[in-house]
Formats: C-alpha cells, sequence, structure tokens
C-alpha cells in the first residue's frame, strides 16, 4: 500500500514564483527548525531582472549530500524524502553543501550543524502539505498528485537532470518543457551566458 | 555472513581486546585484585571494546571519513603544526569537554546533554579501573582507620574515609546518577513534548537509550538506599537488576546511539577544514566570484564523490557543478527552467 508521501509529489515552477516571501515566512514555522526557513528565494540576476525562485532540497535518490557526510549523518527515509543532519551525529564540516549540486543545505557553523528542508516531515508524514506548498499564492511551488499538475499544467513535471555524465533523480519536480528526458543542466553554456541573453520579451 | 565481515574491523578488535586483556592481567597483579563477583561487567565491556573498534574501523573505511581524517592528520603534520594542534586542542575543550556547540542549538540541550554526557564519563572513569582490578583500596599499615589507594597495584594517596575525599570517591557514582537521572528525565520530556523530535525519532535510535540510561542510573541508586536505608534489603536482586542494566549499555555501545561518543571526535577534523577556509587558499565561484569554501576541502569533496562512482564532471575537463558556489548552483536551476521554456509563463488549462 504506499503512503501520502507516495502518492504525492511536490512540484517547483520558478517561472511563477512572483517573490512574496509567504514560503520563506511559513518554513519557518516548521517544527522540525522552528524559527529559521530552510527555503531559499532569491533573485536570479537582481542588475537584470526581477526574476525570483524558490530552492528546495530536491529529495535525490540517491543524495550526494549524505555520500559525502564523513559522520553517516544524513539519511533517506523509505518514502523517499532526505532529512536534515542528525543532531548526535553531524560535524558541521559543509561537506554536503559543497557536493549537493542543486546548492541545498545550510551549514550553521556556531552549531556545528546542517539544516535543509526536510519536505516538513513533521506535516507530511502524518498526510499534510509542506508549509511552503500551502501557502504560495501562484502554485510555483504546489504538492499533489502528478497526474493533477499534468492535468492542469501545460508545462511538463520533470525530476531528472544531468550534470556532466551524472543523471540525478529527484523525489521533487521542476516544470520543464519535456518530462520525457532528462534535463541537461548545462554549466558551460550557464558560464558564458547572463540570464540578460534570454529576457522573455526579447522571445 | 561471515564473508562480510570487515577484516581489519575485526582484526582491530581483537588486538584491542588483547590488549586490555594484557592491561587487566598486569593491573590487577595476576588477577590478585580482581573481582570475580565483576565478571559479567568485564564480559559485556570486553564486548563494547570489540565492537566499537570493529564499528569505527568500519566507520573510517567510508571514502569521507577517511579522507577527512587523512586531511586532518595532513594539516596537523604540516607547517603550521603548532597553530593546527593548538587549533584541535581548543576544539577538544570546546567542543567535546564543555559541548558549546549544543548551547548554541538550544541551553535546554545543553544542560541536559553535559549531565548525561559528563554523568556517563565520571561513571566510566570509576567504574571500568574497578571492574579491571586497576583500583582498589585497603588498610595501611599502622593507619588502621584509614584507606590507601592501590593504582594498578603500586600505593597512592592514604585518606581518610569519613572525610572529603573518601566521601567524593564512595559516592561518585552517587553523584552520577542523580547527573543521569536529571538528564534522562529532560531528554524525555523534550522527546515526548517536542513536535519535530516526535516526527524524526525512533524507539531503537532515540528512546531506547535513554530507557537504559534511565534503568543504569536508577537501579544503582537502589544499591546505595538498600545499603544505607534498608540494612542491605534484597540487595542480591538489586545488584542483579543493576548488572544487567549495565550489560544492555555495554552492548548497545557500540551499534546504537552511544556510538556517536566515538564519531564526535571528527568535529576537530571540521574545524581544521574552517580554519582552512579563514586562513588557506579559498576556492572561487567562476560565476559569482565568490569564495564559498577552501580550495583543499572543494577538492576532497570532489575526489570523493568519484571515489564512490558519481560523474559530475564536464567531459574531458575536470569542472563540474560542485566548482560552482551553492548561490550559482540554485541559479543554474532557475536558469536552466528560464532557458527551456523561453521565458514562457505557464498558464492553467480550463
Amino acid at each position: 500500500m504506499s503512503t501520502w508521501l507516495e502518492e504525492n509529489d511536490l512540484f517547483i515552477d520558478p517561472q511563477r514564483c512572483i517573490g512574496c516571501r509567504a514560503c520563506e515566512a511559513a518554513c519557518a514555522e516548521c517544527d522540525t527548525h522552528r524559527g529559521v526557513p530552510m527555503i531559499h528565494l532569491e533573485p536570479l540576476d537582481r542588475a537584470e531582472s526581477v526574476k525570483t525562485g524558490p530552492t528546495l532540497c530536491m529529495h535525490c535518490d540517491d543524495p550526494a549530500c549524505a555520500a559525502v557526510c564523513p559522520a553517516d549523518a544524513i539519511k533517506r527515509t523509505d518514502d523517499g524524502v532526505v532529512q536534515s543532519s542528525l543532531k548526535p551525529r553531524c560535524i558541521g564540516c559543509s561537506n554536503c553543501q559543497i557536493a549537493c549540486p542543486f546548492g541545498v543545505p545550510k551549514v550553521y557553523r556556531a552549531r556545528a550543524q546542517m539544516n535543509k528542508c526536510d519536505m516538513c516531515y513533521d506535516r507530511t508524514s502524518v498526510g499534510l502539505k509542506p508549509m511552503c506548498a500551502t501557502v504560495c499564492p501562484s502554485e510555483a511551488i504546489f504538492f499533489g498528485p502528478k497526474s493533477v499538475v499534468e492535468t492542469q499544467r501545460k508545462n511538463k513535471a520533470n525530476n531528472q537532470f544531468i550534470f556532466g555524465k551524472q543523471k540525478i533523480t529527484t523525489k521533487v519536480h521542476i516544470m520543464m518543457d519535456t518530462s520525457e528526458d532528462p534535463v541537461n543542466m548545462d554549466i558551460v553554456d550557464f558560464m558564458s551566458v547572463g540570464i540578460e541573453d534570454s529576457q522573455p520579451w526579447e522571445m | 555472513m561471515f564473508m562480510k565481515l570487515h577484516k581489519e574491523g575485526v582484526l582491530r578488535g581483537l588486538g584491542g581486546v588483547a590488549l586490555l586483556s594484557v592491561l587487566i592481567v598486569v593491573g590487577s597483579r595476576k588477577l590478585v585484585y580482581f573481582d570475580a563477583a565483576l565478571i559479567p561487567y568485564l564480559i559485556a565491556t570486553i564486548f563494547a571494546i570489540f565492537g566499537s573498534i570493529y564499528r569505527y574501523s568500519v566507520w573510517l573505511s567510508r571514502p569521507p571519513t577517511n579522507i577527512l581524517w587523512k586531511r586532518s592528520l595532513k594539516l596537523i603534520f604540516s607547517k603550521y603544526f603548532f597553530a593546527n594542534a593548538g587549533l584541535v586542542i581548543k576544539a577538544f575543550f570546546e567542543n567535546m569537554l564543555l559541548q558549546k556547540f549544543i548551547g548554541r542549538r538550544s541551553p535546554y540541550r545543553w544542560i541536559m546533554h553535559f549531565l548525561l554526557a559528563w554523568g556517563c564519563v565520571l561513571g566510566f572513569a570509576v567504574t571500568f579501573p574497578l571492574v579491571f582490578g586497576w583500583l582498589h583500596f585497603s588498610n595501611p599499615p599502622g593507619h588502621e582507620h584509614m584507606y590507601q589507594l592501590y593504582i594498578f597495584g603500586f600505593p597512592a594517596m592514604i585518606f581518610d574515609p569519613y572525610g572529603f575525599i573518601g566521601y567524593a570517591f564512595f559516592n561518585m557514582l552517587n553523584l552520577c546518577s542523580i547527573m543521569i537521572i536529571i538528564g534522562t528525565v529532560m531528554a524525555f520530556s523534550r522527546r515526548l513534548m517536542h513536535p519535530g523530535d516526535i516526527t524524526t525519532q525512533s524507539f531503537a535510535h532515540d528512546l531506547l537509550p535513554l530507557l537504559i540510561l534511565f534503568g543504569v542510573a536508577v537501579s544503582g541508586l537502589f544499591l546505595t538506599f538498600s545499603t544505607h536505608y534498608l540494612g542491605g534489603h534484597q540487595y542480591r536482586i538489586l545488584s542483579t537488576i543493576h548488572c544487567w542494566t549495565v550489560v544492555a549499555f555495554l552492548v548497545y555501545l557500540p551499534f546504537g546511539k552511544f556510538f556517536h561518543i566515538f564519531q564526535r571526535a571528527s568535529q576537530m577534523g571540521a574545524e581544521l577544514y574552517i580554519h582552512e577556509k579563514q586562513e588557506g587558499q579559498l576556492a572561487i565561484c567562476p560565476k559569482t566570484g565568490e569564495g564559498f569554501t577552501s580550495q583543499v576541502q572543494k577538492d576532497d569533496v570532489k575526489s570523493i564523490l568519484r571515489e564512490l562512482g558519481f560523474e559530475f564532471e564536464v567531459a574531458h575537463e575536470k569542472f563540474s557543478v560542485q566548482d560552482l558556489s551553492p548561490q550559482a548552483r540554485r541559479q543554474l536551476l532557475m536558469t536552466t527552467q528560464h532557458k527551456r521554456l523561453k521565458g514562457k509563463f505557464d498558464i492553467v488549462r480550463e
């Protein structure tokens, strides 16, 4: 029998983000890291664009953060959620932060601890939506069955990404132009081209 | 099953047990001062020593742990030996002895953990030497009302058993028990009431160790209570119960949550990495220009990923996403989506 977390997924569409920071405020209410938001909500390029986007943990099937942890402090639950570091084990070394291809973990040096989005496990493990998804007014962050997203939106939910030769499959989906092929995260192109080269009004 | 055993771990574990056995024979003067009534404790301790060394060996063989330790030793024994060794000693004092980082997580947790940690450490310091026969007491000739402490069979201090030192010696375990009982009650309260902990905790890893510690401390105090206030009533049963709780603790030690006592030492390595970021060469993100970590640590993480079979490198180049700062990586995802959708905002279908 599938669980609530297996039936539902988290979908992020940075194109829809209006930068209201409601997700950040709601995230800070999560009981596993109360008072501190785990969402990164940043402008893409403040000088060139008003565009913002939320970054949450992508909850990789084979998380690089856990693989490089010398203290073996990062665990993935059976229902696919990569948890924050275990408090008794985490030594705050930052290896996870350096390894994560999505730039997610936050390391607090004074506390010698890494925290990150755990998909509001206190809520999602008991059949509730993550805080961010409940408050996002533009549904840039959406939690629900994939079939619902596919019916309601033109863009496709994709959860496979290629970095170099490494394919990363994640529990969290990003809305893209295709759901068939893995998304190539072209670092070389990213390095050479700025956001100004792809402004929507120039299309 | 035995094919999966970590050979080095077994050998190191057996080596540790052999060394302990020799020290017990030597320290108890060929077992003359070894108390046979404490044999269950000894067997459990030997199991704990073997298990802890075995698990530590397995843990050290993991690529990230292995590289952290090797890098730590390299940084210590570098031309900055005195500065880095001083840093490690300072980190040991602050993180291991005072556990300051827990205080920054929460003052409540610090008090709780400090009581538990030092209650256990002081308890170990008293019980292990007694179990191994390394300590014993005797009346010194000519001072029948005094006690003499013998360490490894060598005469040491003479003290009045009814004076402060005697009181401290004979009540140290009572003090430890009180510290542990307060600590476990605080920990239980937190685990039963804090919604975040309730979500992520498990019985085996979080509640069982507290139950074991509570059992050891309470049954230990009952022994004192029976001696002083019940005239030794039911002492045998109480001592058997206490013995089994301690055996449970020692058997659980290598495999459960208590193993973090040994793992915590690697925090010294993390401090060296942090120091390297502050003083050494920085890894600069080619996109944002930000120095986001030390070059040494970035190279280490990339080599760990390679060793574990991750292929993040862009073909024919050594460049990978790990060369970008975390901020640039977040921008990479947004930019990729932006480009692939050609800036078109999605619309909700009717």
